[in-house]
């Protein structure tokens, strides 16, 4: 069978996802949106780089600089456990000291078939977090990382939402082994690239589940099960050296048989990270790739 | 020539070129018990998904002529691996990857789509590793 897959953006001047022609990394010295090709020379030092997203006839500025991200990254908090969990009998998990103020309902993810969501009476106690429903078996090992979705907090509190970032969904068939990553231009088989070589291409990314509808918006928190693979942050794409993944995305039609199964998505941020004054000019093509399987 | 040396020869620009196989004319070919052989579409579409289960052998063609058949297990799946650039929205097909199912253990068999300058693997080459998990798909096909 074959898999199709779309790569959208967010546009945020006409309200609407458009498909994606291009990624640009350029001088954020041009009025956004500006017709698609408009890009402006850029010299390594002399400036901070923008992130702009290209359509077929416009390109749009998505940020104006390539800081790495900051506070909260992509509709999750992390939380790494300072004692093992064992899914089987564990009601609650003692965690490195946050600020995050958990809340009823609150899903906690190690996976998506291990996950836990959190009580309403005793939200959070020092480090403890307990829960009142635990789904998975097993043992997690202390250091291991969970990762909580938040509903209803406003996309620009964070970093990457699925309104600035590139998105992947699959509107036909499964795609096995998902893989983001990124190859030289040409046989997408080697990194002989010195951005890639030498790392300086970073994403921050995630694979989630979320409705079907309109809005494309990460599931309710109150919904099980909303992560396909723990959130990447900041993490360099070098072919199969470094990259986000491996992971399964699957056409969900119509809301499945149950009517209440959700869609899979693939949302990532790119940035150039440390191009300095010591970067030496030229010409480095590179493309970012989703590599996966199909039938 | 005398003074140079090995900054003076380093070769700035692209030198590897890739070859791949035709993916419209690239397919399988499966066989079954009662003489019916079942030709496969493309790498695009293959049409495995409606591959009837009870094969009594499989083989893939490829564009290039060559035949490869694989050897006898009790279920097959096979899977296309590309990957596809986000911005131009180009594939390469790297590879097919034919997950066969044993009797306590999944093999792959890896038939290579592509070659290039750099890569040690040719087109038509075969690499059969163990698997450490199985693929949860529908379309595993049984054999007869």
């Amino acid at each position: 069978m074959a898999v199709t897959i779309t790569k959208k953006f967010w546009n945020s001047t006409d309200l609407q996802y458009d498909t994606i022609s291009k990624i640009v990394f350029t001088s954020p010295n041009i009025d956004s949106p500006a017709a698609a090709g408009t890009r402006s020379h850029i010299l390594p030092g002399s400036a901070y780089i923008g992130s702009w997203y290209e359509a077929v006839d416009k390109m749009h500025r998505i940020k104006n600089n390539q800081d790495a991200p900051t506070g909260r990254y992509i509709y999750f908090d992390e939380f790494t456990l300072l004692s093992q969990f064992d899914f089987d009998s564990d009601t609650y998990a003692d965690i490195e000291t946050t600020s995050y103020q958990f809340s009823s309902g609150d899903v906690m993810n190690y996976s998506q078939e291990f996950y836990c969501s959190v009580s309403g009476t005793s939200v959070s106690a020092g480090t403890r977090v307990h829960f009142n429903e635990v789904t998975g078996s097993g043992i997690v090992g202390v250091g291991e990382k969970m990762y909580v979705w938040k509903d209803g907090v406003a996309n620009n509190t964070y970093w990457a939402h699925s309104e600035n970032t590139i998105m992947f969904k699959v509107t036909f068939g499964e795609a096995y082994n998902c893989r983001l990553t990124a190859w030289d231009d040409d046989t997408h088989s080697t990194t002989a690239n010195k951005i890639l070589d030498e790392e300086h291409y970073k994403v921050v990314c995630a694979a989630y589940k979320a409705g079907d509808g309109t809005t494309q918006l990460p599931m309710s928190a109150s919904v099980s099960g909303t992560m396909i693979y723990p959130p990447g942050l900041d993490i360099a794409l070098k072919g199969n050296s470094s990259y986000y993944g491996d992971f399964d995305l699957i056409y969900v039609a119509n809301g499945g048989e149950t009517g209440n199964e959700h869609g899979n998505y693939l949302i990532f941020i790119p940035r150039l990270h440390n191009m300095t004054d010591a970067f030496s000019s030229g010409n480095y093509d590179f493309v970012t790739t989703l590599h996966y399987q199909y039938t | 020539m005398e003074s140079l040396n090995s900054v003076d020869g380093t070769v700035y620009g692209k030198h590897n070129v890739v070859q791949m196989i035709n993916p419209h004319t690239s397919y399988f070919i499966a066989y079954y018990s009662n003489d019916t052989v079942v030709k496969g579409n493309n790498l695009f579409s293959t049409g495995w998904d409606v591959l009837p289960d009870g094969i009594l052998k499989l083989q893939y063609r490829l564009s290039t002529g060559h035949i490869i058949e694989i050897p006898k297990f009790r279920a097959y799946l096979s899977l296309i691996e590309v990957s596809e650039s986000v911005q131009t929205g180009n594939k390469i097909f790297h590879a097919i990857n034919v997950k066969c199912l044993g009797d306590n253990e999944v093999i792959n068999y890896r038939i290579v789509l592509k070659q290039d300058r750099l890569s040690k693997h040719k087109i038509g080459d075969i690499i059969v590793t163990k698997e450490k998990s199985i693929v949860k798909s529908k379309y595993w096909k049984f054999s007869s």
